[in-house]
């Protein structure tokens, strides 16, 4: 009952146009005072604004931002998406299978979600709208993008998951590599599939063909990409070389972009002034949905609703393969109104040992877990990835929700498919034991 | 009183533009900082000891909390239209009015009971042994300080003669 | 009946819940029958590790295992428990800690000055070194080495060691690693296989003191005092009895984790005598540092050491 009155206090705020961080944390509260005395909500609510802020890995979101906005600029960005255009310009829908791409260079070099999608957000943006995407798709690119850097590994989400249950990380890592390539392509195929089904969605090639040429032959144009790949290399370099770890390479790499654009005379310091401001005003909106989502998440805890779902399920007594499917479900409705760590770190424990008790491999569930996860991150009401691509640009989350729906379909496809064979995720492991 | 309210307005402005200028400068200094020490680890295996206390309790802190309100002002926020805006607009009005004065207590609160916490340690002195003793009282003021300001913000917001849109910086 | 939160920040399977917390309970419901139940609220779902112990204070727990390597701004002194090169088991440090905390012992004021009461402590068995390159065998080996370090005590320990420490968030230790952004970390036995250390590490000594981590599991005070005098007994009873069972499971665990490890084909060795002594004679800087600068807030820092060595029976 608790549940119903917070989550439906949750709904009713949202769609009232009460910002979506503040509308997590108010009806966070008032559920909390239903259900524990006051002194304990004051205790809550004391912790929440300084713990979300002085958590060493928030970092890895101004950092990433900042460098996005720094390539944004200096046009380094533009020039990327031009040249994207021009490579992918032929096939309908070119610019957001771009979006996929660095998506999923981004992925392996980040372990967060949040900073990989801000990032993307920033930098393709402003170039997809004004060759005409529709905005909503363009949003709903972004943020099923940015889920990609927590199943290509490096991954904050197999790290906690390989704490939580004893799981090996590097193996959770290797296993991750398939199912992320896949999903990928996966997400290519569906934007070539929408844009089709739906022309509005992207603009005619032979259109922006006409508007390309102005900018120079198509070599001049690749030309103009070697500072955005020197970056990668840098970034990337940084990270598997040791010199920096995850959360420390989004500051190399935004030093990276400064030092760079300010040495081909592309920065000035209106721009790095403007890149920082948009840095800052990104980071802040993050930070305020994020405790407020604590909150929320505190009263979730206290309805204690996801050990009974789980335990309720263990209890029955069904056939492995049901209780698989069961928790699994619970995992897809639990995504949609929770932080995806909270779940993972609340719910796991449970899960692992209920489904490897029934014989299922535990790198393999870290997989389809995180896959969920991946999915809870832009499904509504509580979607963050397509809430940090909206509120970095502008656009509506709900046109945001709507842009992504195609490609929850196809997440729930490949879903399927990792459920049904194991082997994908587990085969590249296996071969390397 | 409206006068009152635009003096008070102008005021904000000003402290949250203060607040946005030091955050943006200490998120540049951490840029650096951060690059520093990973190049000082890998080339001499000299790692500054201090970095990342110093960037997880107090660098990070103060700049997401100084920027908070700014941020917010400047188009810092997301929310779903699609029912509002087929509200009548005086509904829609004292919708939005409503879900401001209700933010706003809510981030009070929140600042309040930051601000106790920092009183505590100021008034104790309390510091956390590291490789110096750093004082817990300056890493949680800027909580307090960046609530208050955001709920200042949002009353003003409410109780203005002409709502702000909200979001949409862009 | 009193219903008691129970709230902690380590994951269900960790050692802190199914070696603490949990026998705790168990132990104090079947002893005290119906007086007493628990809420408990496992795995940071509302209080994370570094804020139990306001988490105590602000009410959302009434019994929380307090980190006493978080909170060295409230109770200074009961960091001593921590210092590298005191003890050399977990039942060892346990039992000695343990008399330390409880009312007249010399760390009972820390704790009655929060309004808190000891239940019981556990206490890592001696973190060790662990290298991902070459291994460590004495004083010299540390010269260049950067040491993913916790922070803290951790950090003067490696700097007196000489080597570079290197404060990396426990989350990207397995990363930094496996990279080398790190080649070598302080860590127990215990917490090797939570982070699948045993996959990348080259060498682990066993018989080093590089220092523990505690947790010490508190009470509201008013909420003890509210307990019938048995109750209370029964509480007592029943952390002393989870304490040292905590401390022999984990201390026989690094026995065996030890012989596993070696298995893997991970070169477990001993420090020889006189290499061990080096090492030793460099850690005991940090206990004197950590004299000087309790000292210098005015805190009688070395009286607790000396009271804490006769607990331990060292000299
Ligand atoms: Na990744
Ligand atoms: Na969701």
């Amino acid at each position: 009952m608790d549940i119903l009155i917070g989550v439906g206090l949750l709904l009713a705020l949202i769609v009232s146009g009460i910002p979506v961080g503040f509308a997590l944390g108010i009806s966070g509260v008032i559920s909390l005072f239903m259900m524990v005395p006051t002194p304990v909500v004051m205790g809550l609510m004391a912790e929440v604004v300084h713990h979300t802020a002085s958590n060493y890995v928030l970092l890895t979101i101004p950092m990433f931002v900042l460098m996005a906005e720094l390539l944004t600029a200096s046009g380094m960005a533009k020039d990327l998406m031009i040249a994207c255009n021009r490579l992918l310009g032929k096939i309908k829908g070119g610019l957001a299978m771009a979006c996929v791409l660095a998506g999923s260079v981004l992925a392996a070099a980040s372990g967060s979600s949040t900073a990989s999608v801000a990032s993307i957000a920033s930098a393709a943006f402003p170039t997809m709208k004004s060759l005409g995407y529709d905005e909503g798709f363009s949003i709903g690119t972004m943020a099923i993008a940015g889920t990609l850097a927590i199943m290509i590994p490096p991954s904050i989400a197999f790290v906690v998951y390989g704490i939580i249950t004893e799981e090996s990380i590097g193996r959770l890592f290797i296993a991750g590599m398939i199912p992320g390539l896949m999903t990928a392509l996966g997400y290519v195929l569906t934007i070539s599939v929408a844009v089709r089904v739906w022309p509005h969605l992207a603009p005619d090639p032979k259109k922006i063909a006409e508007q390309m040429k102005q900018g120079g032959t198509a070599l001049q144009q690749y030309g103009k990409v070697w500072p955005v790949v020197l970056l990668v290399i840098i970034v990337m370099g940084a990270l598997y070389s040791g010199l920096a770890t995850p959360t420390e390479v989004g500051a190399i790499g935004a030093f990276g972009a400064l030092l760079i654009s300010m040495m081909l005379g592309r920065m000035s310091r209106k721009a790095v002034i403007r890149a920082t401001g948009n840095t800052l005003r990104t980071t802040s909106m993050i930070v305020t949905i994020i405790f407020g989502a604590m909150l929320f998440g505190y009263f979730m805890a206290y309805t204690q609703v996801t050990d009974a779902m789980i335990q309720w399920i263990a209890d029955v007594g069904l056939s492995p393969y049901v209780v698989l499917l069961l928790i699994v479900f619970v995992y897809l409705m639990l995504g949609m109104f929770m932080d995806q760590f909270a779940i993972i770190v609340l719910t796991v424990p449970v899960s692992h040992a209920v489904l490897t008790g029934l014989g299922f491999d535990g790198v393999w569930l870290g997989i389809i877990i995180v896959k969920t996860a991946e999915i809870g991150l832009v499904t509504p009401p509580l979607g963050l990835n397509v809430f940090v691509a909206s509120g970095v640009t502008g656009v509506s989350p709900q046109n945001g929700f709507k842009g992504a729906a195609p490609f929850i379909v196809m997440d729930l496809v490949i879903l399927g498919l990792l459920l049904a064979f194991p082997a994908i995720s587990l085969f590249l492991p296996e071969l390397l034991r | 009183m409206n006068k009152l309210h635009g003096v008070l307005d102008r005021f904000v402005q000003v402290l949250e533009n203060i607040g946005a200028v030091i955050a943006g400068s200490v998120l540049l200094f951490c840029m650096v900082l951060v690059s520093f020490d990973a190049l000082l680890r890998y080339a001499f295996a000299a790692p500054l000891t201090f970095q990342l206390h110093l960037t997880q309790y107090y660098l990070l802190v103060l700049l997401t909390m100084l920027g908070l309100s700014w941020g917010y002002r400047s188009g810092g926020s997301i929310q779903i239209t699609f029912l509002v805006n087929r509200l009548p607009e005086n509904i829609r009005g004292l919708v939005a009015r409503a879900g401001l004065l209700a933010s706003s207590a809510y981030v009070a609160v929140l600042a309040v009971k930051a601000w106790e916490v920092f009183e505590r340690a100021w008034v104790r002195d309390t510091v956390v042994m590291g490789v110096i003793d750093w004082p817990v009282a300056w890493s949680w003021i800027w909580v307090p300080i960046g609530c208050a300001l955001l709920s200042t913000r949002l009353l003003l917001d409410a109780t203005a003669s002409r709502l702000r849109v909200m979001g949409g910086a862009h | 009946q009193t219903k008691l939160s129970v709230v902690h920040g380590s994951p269900v399977k960790h050692v802190v819940s199914i070696l603490g917390a949990e026998p705790w309970m168990t132990c104090v419901k079947e002893k005290a029958g119906k007086e007493v139940d628990f809420n408990y609220y496992p795995a940071g779902q509302i209080s994370k590790t570094p804020e139990l112990l306001r988490a105590l204070d602000s009410g959302v727990a009434d019994l929380a295992p307090v980190p006493i390597g978080y909170v060295s701004d409230e109770m200074p002194l009961s960091g001593v428990v921590m210092l590298p090169g005191l003890g050399s088991t977990s039942t060892e440090i346990v039992t000695a800690y343990s008399k330390a905390i409880r009312p007249g012992g010399i760390l009972s004021k820390e704790f009655e000055q929060l309004d808190i009461v000891p239940i019981w402590a556990m206490a890592f068995p001696p973190y060790q070194i662990v290298s991902t390159r070459g291994k460590i065998n004495s004083l010299d080996d540390f010269k260049g080495r950067v040491v993913r370090s916790a922070g803290g005590a951790m950090n003067l320990a490696i700097q007196q060691l000489g080597g570079s420490p290197a404060e990396i968030a426990i989350g990207e230790t397995y990363i930094a690693l496996e990279r080398g952004t790190a080649d070598s970390t302080i860590s127990a036995f215990a917490s090797v296989k939570p982070f699948s250390l045993q996959e990348i590490m080259k060498s682990m000594s066993s018989n080093g003191a590089f220092g523990t981590f505690s947790n010490v599991m508190a009470m509201k005070k008013d909420k003890f005092d509210a307990l019938s005098p048995e109750t209370q007994k029964v509480f007592i009873d029943c952390g002393i009895q989870t304490e040292q069972k905590f401390a022999q499971t984990m201390d026989a665990e690094a026995k065996e984790l030890a012989k596993e490890f070696a298995a893997l084909g991970i070169d477990i060795y001993e420090f020889t005598p006189e290499n061990l002594a080096a090492i030793n004679g460099a850690l005991g800087n940090v206990q004197s540092d950590w004299v000087k600068r309790l000292s210098g807030r005015g805190l009688p820092a070395q009286e607790t050491l000396d009271g804490y060595k006769t607990l331990l029976g060292v000299k």
